[in-house]
């Protein structure tokens, strides 16, 4: 599975996005569009992200610009796992 | 956006009735100055969390309870005699900085709870084992991080040590937005509580007792008891 396959998995997964998940391309704007990612849910999300890529993400690495749009999660995703 | 297209898209977040009053209330304001204010809260039950040592830490985050002194609080954007009468009530307020600047805060308390923004004191029940949670505040660069579950896991851990099973709190029910985050701390709304504001005269019509109030002295205060279990 590809990456950007594995971080919409996590958003469908953590967030209940169900189909609108699969209609999530790299310009989907998610912060301030996906009214389920708050900031309740997005521990969850930046919890199944360190599972599923075994990576480890500090609160120092993220901010609104990490989930700006479903590219730049990926984007940062890559980065980390590089 | 066309008026009625904006009314349904409202109402299919927090009802038509609640989109009715919102629209009142918006009127009320603008027509009343400010004298005329329409409130409607919705009560909701959370249960306190389970233990998570890794968010109660608060990772990079310094956590600390502050006193109405505390430096940090200067920055929290409420004013000084709110602040005052929230700590003279027996609340306490969990604060996160970062590098010694406010992140975030969270208010509760283990007991009555005079509202500040109507004249209602709320009362959650069983006494000692539910708590009043309210004003939560993350700063908008830390909203998209952990700060928010590092707060509620530490106030959380606090109030499981004290015997609190519980936590009862109050949302608009003209944010449709705080109720769905609400849903996912595993909220249920248990009641309501509408408020009518005309200069001092204060009208009051809850799900719970006492059902109806009317005051028209500062010092008048109904009092709203909400059983959180049993």
């Amino acid at each position: 599975m590809e990456q950007q396959d594995v971080v919409r998995s996590v958003l469908r997964d953590v967030l209940s996005l169900g189909a609108r998940a699969d209609r999530l391309d790299r310009d989907s704007p998610l912060l301030g569009a996906v009214p389920e990612l708050d900031s309740m849910a997005v521990a969850g999300v930046i919890a199944a992200i360190e599972d599923r890529f075994g990576i480890t993400i500090d609160d120092d690495e993220i901010s609104g610009t990490t989930f700006a749009t479903f590219g730049s999660l990926v984007d940062f995703i890559a980065a980390k796992t590089a | 956006m066309h008026v009625l297209a904006k009314f349904r898209e409202t109402a299919a977040g927090i009802g038509y009735w609640n989109t009715v009053l919102f629209a009142l209330s918006r009127i009320a304001e603008s027509v009343g100055g400010g004298r005329v204010r329409i409130v409607k809260y919705h009560i909701t039950v959370q249960p306190v969390p389970a233990p998570a040592d890794g968010y109660v830490r608060g990772g990079t985050f310094e956590m600390s309870f502050a006193d109405k002194k505390s430096p940090l609080l200067a920055d929290a954007g409420r004013p000084s005699h709110i602040i005052g009468s929230r700590f003279a009530q027996g609340a306490r307020c969990l604060v996160a900085a970062n590098k010694g600047r406010l992140a975030g805060f969270l208010w509760f308390v283990v007991g009555p709870y005079d509202e500040d923004e109507v004249r209602v004191r709320f009362v959650p029940l069983p006494q000692g084992r539910a708590a009043w949670d309210f004003d939560v505040m993350v700063k908008p660069e830390y909203r998209m991080g952990r700060l928010f579950s590092y707060l509620w896991a530490r106030a959380g851990a606090e109030l499981r040590a004290q015997g609190v099973e519980h936590t009862v709190s109050r949302i608009s029910a003209f944010n449709a937005a705080s109720l769905a985050s609400h849903g996912r701390l595993g909220a249920r709304v248990v009641g309501s509580v509408f408020v009518l504001c005309a200069g001092s005269w204060q009208f009051m019509r809850t799900s719970f007792a006492p059902r109806w109030h009317l005051s028209r002295s500062p010092d008048k205060r109904p009092v709203v008891t909400i059983l959180a279990s049993h």
